[in-house]
């Protein structure tokens, strides 16, 4: 870990390959093959390996400040996998160059390592909110003797960047205990009346089917829509997922009790996101209860993951640390430096999408 | 620990071990995973294929060869994470089975090891750092 801006090792050598290669120029984005290159030459890492990097740093649904800004696909979370390296173009992202200027000492530290946490590259630290970090850490610069429990407050706990809901001991989390944390992804039930069963005998099976090319096809209903996933899982996995749950298996007679708890009353699934934001609709048989489907949604696997997470101490004393440390130098220039490149560089992510 | 039953219905001929088994023996641990011995024999494993492609999305599964020549498979499921000892199953499953029991989980039969045979199973694990 560096030291002024908390980034990784090897996050930190491809920013600084992405400050090589763009000469100086802080606005120049260049070929991801040239970026890969300058990295294996400078550390040794392959451009197989050093692409994975590069790409994680680019992707908005992975860290909260992005310190690599990407030109061209760098993958969505339908399908994460990126152009290949000559197709893509990078440079170090606002915040990206801010923990370049930091490591130099050409700034006040930045507390980016803090934000970002570790999770997005298998470690455990969580991220937070960045923002609410900025607030905590100069709330207390202003005024080092708040306590630990408004800090906290100020901070939030743990923060999902794809938005999606937590559950777990927090408290403990907070205290810096190893804690299993639940991300769950966001369902809603869209309020759109689910047909009676008798309904459907309306029509008989036989009867079904094509209409004739002059009937529009009404919309179909969507009565749960999906509206977050945690962030290594793709948009078409969790479909799949869905959909295996609610096909008919030759058990569900035998294994009636089993079968009840597995089996979906789904007679759609449909994928209607669009880049980054997550929406599967999904669309449920006659009959069915809307909540009882979201919970048994909600405990697929991919939709809910369970991972241990851990701060290296209790989150109140990391930030009293990182500002004791660093109080010498203005913390508070920096922070806001650090605001405005964050915001920069979501107007910009923004723009490209 | 649906997932076991889900194998168990589909057919799949295995022993439970790990965490899991241990919580089906009644210890208070939690489960992180399920660790199935599965039967070794080609028409088991094609089962054991088949039920996998059901509850893997996308059905990225290995072949029936390989779950036959490999010694641990671990797949992301939509019940969970599933870790398959195919070489314990076609090195000690007989002596697996001496003991094991039939365990109801939402009422279908899942084949449980032994705690002894768990615990020793567990011991060796971790005694060679890995299956």
């Amino acid at each position: 870990m560096s030291d002024r801006s908390g980034a990784g090792l090897v996050e930190l050598a491809v920013l600084q390959a992405l400050e090589a290669v763009t000469a100086g120029r802080p606005q120049a984005n260049v070929p991801s093959a040239r970026a890969l290159a300058e990295i294996e030459e400078r550390i040794g890492l392959g451009p197989r390996y050093g692409y994975q990097v590069l790409a994680d740093l680019a992707r908005p649904w992975m860290i909260p400040v992005r310190t690599v800004s990407g030109l061209g696909n760098f993958g969505d979370r339908d399908f994460p996998e990126p152009s290949e390296p000559p197709y893509t173009k990078c440079r170090p992202s606002h915040a990206g160059q801010l923990i370049l200027d930091a490591e130099a000492g050409r700034l006040p530290p930045v507390p980016v390592g803090l934000i970002n946490g570790t999770t997005y590259r298998g470690g455990s630290q969580p991220p937070l909110e960045p923002f609410r970090v900025l607030a905590a850490l100069r709330r207390l610069l202003d005024e080092p003797r708040v306590s630990d429990a408004d800090l906290l407050r100020v901070v939030g706990l743990p923060y999902s960047v794809t938005g999606c809901d937590l559950a777990g001991d927090l408290d403990a989390l907070a205290r810096g205990r190893r804690t299993a944390i639940r991300q769950t992804g966001r369902i809603s039930i869209t309020g759109v009346p689910v047909p009676d069963p008798a309904d459907d005998r309306l029509v008989p099976p036989d009867n079904r089917g094509w209409t004739g090319w002059d009937t529009p096809l009404p919309p179909r209903p969507v009565h749960l829509m999906i509206e977050s996933l945690p962030a290594r899982t793709t948009i078409n996995d969790a479909a799949r997922a869905i959909a295996q749950r609610a096909e008919p298996r030759r058990w569900h007679g035998s294994h009636a009790q089993l079968a009840g708890r597995t089996a979906l009353p789904i007679a759609e699934v449909d994928d209607r996101s669009i880049g980054y934001e997550v929406r599967i609709g999904v669309q449920l048989r006659p009959g069915a209860d809307p909540a009882l489907v979201r919970d048994q949604i909600a405990a697929i696997y991919g939709v809910s993951i369970e991972e241990d997470w851990a701060f290296p101490a209790p989150l109140a004393s990391m930030m009293r640390a990182w500002v004791d440390r660093y109080r010498g130098e203005d913390l508070g220039a920096s922070l806001t430096r650090l605001e405005d490149a964050i915001r920069r560089d979501r107007r910009r992510e923004l723009r490209n999408r | 620990m649906l997932l076991a039953a889900v194998l168990a219905a589909e057919d799949v001929s295995f022993v439970l071990v790990g965490g899991a088994a241990l919580y089906l023996h009644g210890q208070p641990i939690p489960v992180a995973d399920i660790d199935a011995v599965p039967a070794p024999g080609a028409s088991n494993l094609a089962r054991l294929y088949a039920a996998l492609a059901a509850v893997v999305p996308g059905g990225r599964v290995p072949s029936v060869r390989s779950l036959g020549t490999a010694d641990v498979v671990s797949l992301r499921t939509s019940y969970g994470r599933l870790d398959c000892l195919l070489g314990r199953g076609r090195r000690d499953w007989d002596r697996l089975r001496v003991g094991a029991r039939l365990v109801n989980v939402s009422g279908t039969g899942v084949m449980v090891a032994s705690a002894a045979a768990v615990t020793a199973l567990r011991r060796e694990h971790k005694g060679t750092g890995g299956e």
